[in-house]
């Protein structure tokens, strides 16, 4: 393919390609290169750093998802760790 | 409500853009290298932002706001009354996709000859497939071990709080996730992930064909397959003459055929029933 990047698409051959995606199944990956890849992500990421963001709303931190980690509110998981917040707001500024 | 501007991540290089390109038009393109590239400019793109009114969101936020609130819940609820899951839950995760775009596509400011807005619709669209994909294959794989009649105690993926359990499912006391092959890429380190089996599934390109396959950590594997015979093989060697055995990082994986795993199950289970 000639095209470097997605802004080299026209309208057009972009739009063809947004709806080949939707109607697409699985990504076709083959082992090797599956577990190949996997194995530069552990390189890379020997400590790895996440960023969690979200809103407080009413007191309850919600996260944006989806997260580095698994999340719900107040709450996110690393391995089978469970880590609750229990925050309190800061009334004396 | 309008997007008065998106803006990418400065971090993003020429080459991250190449693989997001290749990734839509044909994921066969990519080597291994390019794999861990896409994982790498996708958690760019979740930084990057588009300003929406006064608001400035990041993708994440917007994706969070605009399609995982709007459509997750309903689209796994509906998934589980589905009987023909692959055809009608394809369907059903394609249609939604379009109203992802209709959504961009309605929004004062997207447009589809913009670059920016461009990386922000393949970035929902990334995420829904990962998210859809993910949970379709989670189905189909507990609808398959109930009908097999396997013993095992899976989170409920109806319960918003139950579906972020660190695992999706215990079997003989073992922990188990159920992984779609790009979303294991995405979401997961191995060092990081604690369950001892994985159910995926692995693309034999050749033969055009998916193969359901089962990845064993050590404790699962000494404990349960002690007696099944395995090939140790470098990941040069890889291929899909199941049982093998490889390392990562120090850490062994064992890889079965889905099917010989339930088998071997399902003779554990019922010698413990006699």
């Amino acid at each position: 393919m000639q095209k470097e990047t997605i802004s080299d698409l026209t309208t057009a051959e972009f739009n063809q390609f947004v709806e080949t995606f939707i109607d697409r199944e699985d990504d076709r990956i083959e082992p090797s290169t599956f577990l190949k890849a996997i194995e530069e992500l552990e390189h890379q990421h020997s400590v790895k750093s996440v960023e969690l963001t979200g809103q407080v709303v009413n007191g309850i931190v919600i996260f944006d998802t989806p997260a580095p980690l698994p999340v719900v509110n107040n709450t996110f998981y690393i391995g089978d760790t469970k880590v609750t917040l229990k925050l309190q707001m800061d009334n004396s500024g | 409500m309008a997007i008065i501007e998106v803006r990418l991540n400065p971090q993003l290089r020429q080459e991250h853009h190449r693989v997001l390109l290749h990734y839509l038009v044909d994921e066969l393109t990519l080597s291994s290298s390019d794999w861990s590239m896409l994982v790498e400019a996708v958690g760019l793109l979740d930084n990057s932002v588009a300003v929406i009114g006064r608001q400035e969101q990041t993708f994440r936020r917007f994706y969070s706001t605009h399609v995982d609130q709007q459509f997750a819940n309903s689209f796994l609820t509906h998934l589980l009354t589905l009987e023909d899951l692959q055809v009608e839950g394809s369907r059903l995760q394609a249609k939604i996709a379009r109203k992802i775009c209709r959504i961009l596509d309605e929004m004062e400011g997207f447009n589809r000859d913009d670059n920016d807005c461009r990386m922000l619709l393949v970035y929902c669209l990334y995420w829904w497939a990962a998210f859809s994909r993910g949970y379709l294959f989670e189905i189909a794989i507990c609808r398959d071990l109930s009908a097999s009649s396997i013993r095992f105690h899976a989170h409920d993926i109806a319960n918003r709080i139950d579906r972020f359990s660190p695992y999706d499912l215990l079997v003989e006391g073992f922990r188990g996730d159920i992984k779609y092959t790009t979303y294991f890429l995405t979401t997961a380190r191995l060092t990081q992930l604690n369950s001892d089996f994985f159910i995926t599934r692995w693309y034999h390109a050749h033969r055009r064909e998916w193969l359901r396959v089962v990845v064993l950590r050590e404790g699962m594997w000494e404990s349960l397959f002690a007696d099944v015979a395995v090939a140790q093989v470098t990941l040069e060697e890889m291929r899909l003459n199941l049982p093998i055995a490889f390392t990562i990082d120090n850490i062994t994986l064992a890889v079965l055929e889905y099917e010989q795993w339930k088998q071997h199950i399902l003779q554990i289970q019922s010698a413990q029933g006699r």
